[in-house]
């Protein structure tokens, strides 16, 4: 019977049902199939409970702070301050490429609103100074990852809550890897240049106006106020995040006097669709969940590796190419509310530092977004840049390769992930 | 364009919709506003006068209810405008006819299940109405986080209905938001 369930929601799933249908309807299936007593409005109480969470308004927090600040100037200051620091490096509108995603990742959560925001501005300087139509479409797609880790980040939220899993510490390690996964595709970029031959172009860039410096300092106070409170212990991830909704009110209505009254009321209705969006898939999740733990199935999963004499190794093995496969084809945050009950207990059994399983995770749902046929911001390159998608597919596989290596680094030492959030909560 | 008394209805029918969409629109983006809002003041308060914080404790379960209430009051638009998550993976194989089956049975299922979800969340909203449970910071009465869903749901089904018949269907053409605006995803 339940595979009979298993079998009606996968072809609903990948016949493009409404995913929290795909979830909700073989949830009420389980439950006529197995649990016949229990009444029909437990589901119901099992949705609202899963979400009625105060860390997960942290998420309509961050959203709408980062919709307020991508919506305005941020994105074409953050480009023009970026190709101004690195006009002088062989390659530098590609290095700066990087770096306004990672700037723009440490205000919003989102790598496909940074491919939207960045991707006009940040291309055709890389054509200008001679990368390959390819490399640049590659580079975009992929230096857009970081925003998920880079703190705020949407995605390591929901692992906090699927796994009351400290938000500040998911936060500490993502920036760590962030960066990391940054410095990759920088290394990456060093090598296009030597192989292209590709020279600095000091001409390019010359926008260092004080007024950008300036822009700049104020978007980059954000994730100050985020980041530093958080870590001196004056707010909790949920506290920051309204926070910085304020911080961001006050940057654009004050500062950069762009924010109007009709502006304000599309930002809040976009947001309040953004949060539908990822809540209704977290509510039905929980359904599917609440069985998951009751049909005790991470339980038979530890017993299956047991059995074959599997040990953390081999599970992170196992965990990293389910979320491979999984992200090929569905949505992250999908993959995330499916799996996560299932193997995060499986993953403490077996000793996995939460944070570390969480990171390992992240980077997984890094990946999903650029690996073809269906990682969403290649799709989101394509329709903003006005792209073939096959071009991007093709200038993005050196760089899935490269963050393939940071996955098998990140899995295999677990000092990488773990080491910062150690450190500052024992600073503390 | 349709013309007769089956184009009238359709036309009444986007109305409805569009009137609807409106509604829903304008107040989940003041319950956004406000929700932030709340939480930013407090915590504020908790900085700046610590003692007076547990004044103030309805706050936090008082936004909570507002995030749950902005889920469901933007699900059905957000249905209308095919912003709600899913995977097309056998939609470009297909022909134009077995597409336009596949379109049906989704909304059929969609509209039903819907349906289902709206008729127990107004039975476990009636339950808990009965028993009289109050919120303990709050103090207002449980069941109007069972009236979120309700209303959710009816929305989402009237969403479902609308595409069955044609109307509003995301899928086919792109349904004018212009509110939507911006580089969201």
């Amino acid at each position: 019977m339940i595979w009979l369930i298993v079998g009606i929601a996968t072809v609903m799933l990948f016949s493009g049902f409404e995913m929290f249908v795909v979830l909700g309807v073989p949830g009420y299936l389980i439950k006529l199939a197995y649990f016949e007593n229990l009444p029909d409005a437990v589901l119901v109480q099992k949705m609202i409970g899963g979400i009625n969470h105060d860390i997960l308004l942290a998420i309509p927090f961050f959203m709408f702070a980062a919709e307020m600040m991508s919506d305005g100037r941020l994105a074409g200051l953050l480009g023009g301050a970026a190709q101004a620091c690195f006009r002088w490096v062989r390659g530098g509108s590609a290095y700066a490429a990087i770096a306004s995603c990672m700037a723009f990742g440490a205000v919003s959560g989102s790598a496909p609103a940074a491919v939207a925001a960045l991707g006009r501005i940040i291309h055709p300087p890389m054509i200008k100074s001679g990368f390959r139509q390819e490399f640049s479409l590659g580079l975009i797609v992929s230096a857009a990852e970081t925003a998920l880790l880079i703190p705020p980040s949407i995605s390591l939220i929901i692992f906090g809550w699927l796994t009351e899993t400290s938000i500040s510490k998911l936060f500490a390690a993502g920036l760590v890897i962030g960066i990391l996964l940054g410095l990759a595709f920088g290394v990456l970029v060093w090598v296009e240049v030597r192989r292209r031959g590709i020279k600095a172009d000091a001409a390019a860039a010359k926008d260092a106006s004080a007024q950008v410096l300036k822009g700049t300092a104020w978007a980059l106070g954000m994730p100050v106020v985020i980041l530093g409170g958080i870590y001196s212990g004056v707010f909790t991830a949920t506290e920051a995040a309204a926070v910085s909704v304020v911080y961001a009110v006050f940057v654009e209505a004050v500062v950069f006097r762009t924010l109007t009254f009709g502006r304000f009321i599309r930002i809040a209705q976009r947001t309040a669709v953004m949060t539908s969006v990822i809540f209704m898939l977290l509510a039905t999740g929980s359904i599917i969940a609440y069985f998951v733990i009751i049909a005790q199935l991470p339980q038979a999963v530890i017993a299956m590796l047991q059995a074959m004499g599997a040990g953390p190794l081999l599970f992170l093995l196992i965990v990293n190419i389910v979320f491979i496969i999984a992200g090929m084809f569905i949505d992250p945050g999908t993959a995330q509310v499916i799996l996560v009950p299932v193997l995060f207990p499986v993953a403490v059994a077996l000793g996995i530092d939460p944070v570390h399983f969480g990171l390992v995770v992240g980077l997984n749902v890094c990946l999903a977004m650029i690996t073809p046929p269906f990682g969403l911001d290649i799709f989101v390159a394509a329709s903003t840049l006005n792209k073939p998608v096959t071009e991007i597919i093709r200038g993005v596989t050196p760089f899935i390769v490269v963050n393939l290596i940071v996955l098998v680094i990140i899995t295999y030492v677990p000092g990488v992930a773990t080491f910062f959030p150690n450190l500052l909560t024992g600073l503390r | 364009m349709d013309t007769g008394p089956v184009g009238t209805t359709k036309r009444q029918l986007a109305r409805v919709a569009d009137l609807l969409g409106l509604i829903e629109r304008y107040l989940t983006a003041i319950l956004m506003i406000v929700m932030t809002a709340l939480y930013a003041f407090n915590v504020l308060i908790r900085m700046v006068l610590p003692t007076h914080a547990s004044t103030f404790a309805w706050i936090d379960e008082a936004t909570r209810y507002m995030m749950i209430w902005v889920v469901f009051l933007a699900a059905g638009v957000t249905l209308e405008i095919g912003r709600h998550v899913s995977v097309d993976l056998i939609r470009p194989f297909l022909r134009p006819r077995a597409l336009t089956v596949l379109f049906i049975i989704i909304d059929i299922v969609g509209l039903l299940s819907s349906l289902a979800a709206m008729v127990f969340s107004f039975n476990l909203a009636v339950f808990v109405a009965n028993t009289g449970q109050i919120s303990p910071t709050l103090g207002i009465p449980t069941y109007v986080l069972y009236v979120a869903p309700t209303l959710g749901f009816a929305s989402l089904a009237f969403r479902f209905l609308l595409r069955l018949i044609n109307i509003r269907d995301a899928r086919r053409a792109p349904v004018a938001a212009d509110w939507l605006g911006g580089v969201s995803s």
